[in-house]
């Protein structure tokens, strides 16, 4: 014979509640539900954060910090938008805050490049298309120049950079999450994209005229 | 495809999600455009971070990654340098192999020492040949030809061609 009392239970613990339910609970005080909450969007936090710098340890922090203040303003929570969108509004400002913390000098960024990096930077300038993105995989220094390039962007124009190239928003959406107008986010947008071109280029000079056609 | 759709291509490339063809026009047009060549490159340093380290790559291409590039082949003009060597290589080896053909389907000609050697026939044959070069036959027909087409070879001389 069948416990149906403990085939039911095991159904119960296998159905997934969803986020807006889980969101209830935890407002309602349950812990575990939160927890439940996080874990499930820690993997897009972190990803997201790691748009933004490079050392694991602060990518778990600003991970962690997002989580505590959408803890904190849960009860604000709209269920018209999805939790996902809402939490990623919260980790790009928690991350904007600290990219103004730490403000980079620009001018600091070709005396900063490393041995491997200068290596990376010469491969991109010189090989095919097809072998830059082979090189790429697992290439840590080509992490490391793209976050020295990017660390070289005023974090405005960091974040309108980010968000349109990786997250492959519009101009509206990030308007609302930085709370900017629409033109400003145009005006960053063409400003980075020109700031990252002019940065490109003191690392990777113009010498295509090794190739011959 | 133009400039623009190349540059909207860039991030599927990176990723190795365009399609075989897309990836085809879009390498040929980076390889044909200086511009866009240099804007991949730009997009380059940047897209480990903005666009994250491509995609394991397929079984097909594993080989390839796991020997480096050589120096003379990773730069474009490299390529196309070895690209020509091996076209001149062929070429060449084409070339010698046709001569060589062409050496041994030649029909084989009669020297002097081999009609000597061979006795008459050879020599019957070759003598045949210089009568039907001088045109034997011709001399006959002429000879046998109606009297007001034969040439009068003294009519020349008469009108003062002739000295």
């Amino acid at each position: 014979m069948f416990n149906l009392h403990a085939v039911d239970a095991r159904a119960q613990s296998v159905i997934v509640r969803t986020d807006e339910e889980l969101i209830s609970e935890s407002v309602a005080g349950e812990a575990a539900a939160f927890g439940e909450l996080t874990s499930r969007h820690r993997e897009k936090a972190e990803r997201i954060c790691h748009r933004f710098f490079s050392d694991r340890e602060i990518v778990r922090d600003l991970a962690q910090e997002s989580f505590l203040r959408a803890f904190a303003g849960l009860r604000s929570y709209r269920p018209e938008l999805p939790f996902g969108s809402w939490l990623r509004a919260i980790v790009v400002n928690v991350c904007y805050d600290e990219l103004r913390r730490r403000r980079r000098r620009p001018e600091d960024l070709i005396a900063d490049l490393g041995q491997a990096e200068q290596s990376w930077a010469q491969l991109v300038n010189e090989t095919t298309p097809e072998n830059i993105i082979a090189q790429a995989e697992g290439a840590t220094a080509a992490r490391s120049l793209a976050h020295k390039l990017l660390e070289s962007l005023c974090p405005d124009d960091r974040v309108v950079m980010t968000l349109k190239e990786s997250e492959d928003l519009s101009i509206e959406e990030i308007a609302k999450i930085m709370g900017w107008s629409a033109a400003k986010v145009k005006i960053r947008a063409f400003r980075a994209r020109q700031l990252m071109r002019r940065r490109a280029e003191q690392i990777l000079p113009r010498s295509r005229g090794v190739r011959s056609r | 495809m133009n400039c623009l759709e190349a540059r909207r291509e860039f991030a599927g490339f990176w990723r190795r999600s365009l399609s075989e063809d897309d990836r085809g026009a879009l390498l040929t047009h980076l390889w044909g455009c200086d511009s866009c060549d240099h804007s991949f490159r730009v997009f380059a340093l940047t897209a480990p971070v903005l666009h994250g380290a491509p995609p394991e790559r397929r079984r097909e291409h594993l080989k390839a990654a796991s020997n480096p590039p050589e120096p003379s082949a990773a730069r474009p003009g490299g390529s196309v340098r070895a690209e020509r060597r091996r076209i001149f290589a062929a070429a060449f080896v084409m070339g010698a192999a046709a001569a060589v053909a062409l050496y041994f389907s030649a029909p084989p000609r009669v020297t002097l020492e081999d009609a000597i050697n061979s006795g008459g026939s050879a020599v019957t044959n070759s003598t045949q040949d210089i009568d039907n070069l001088f045109g034997r036959d011709d001399l006959e027909r002429d000879s046998a030809a109606p009297e007001g087409s034969k040439l009068d070879f003294g009519q020349g001389r008469e009108h003062g061609f002739a000295s």
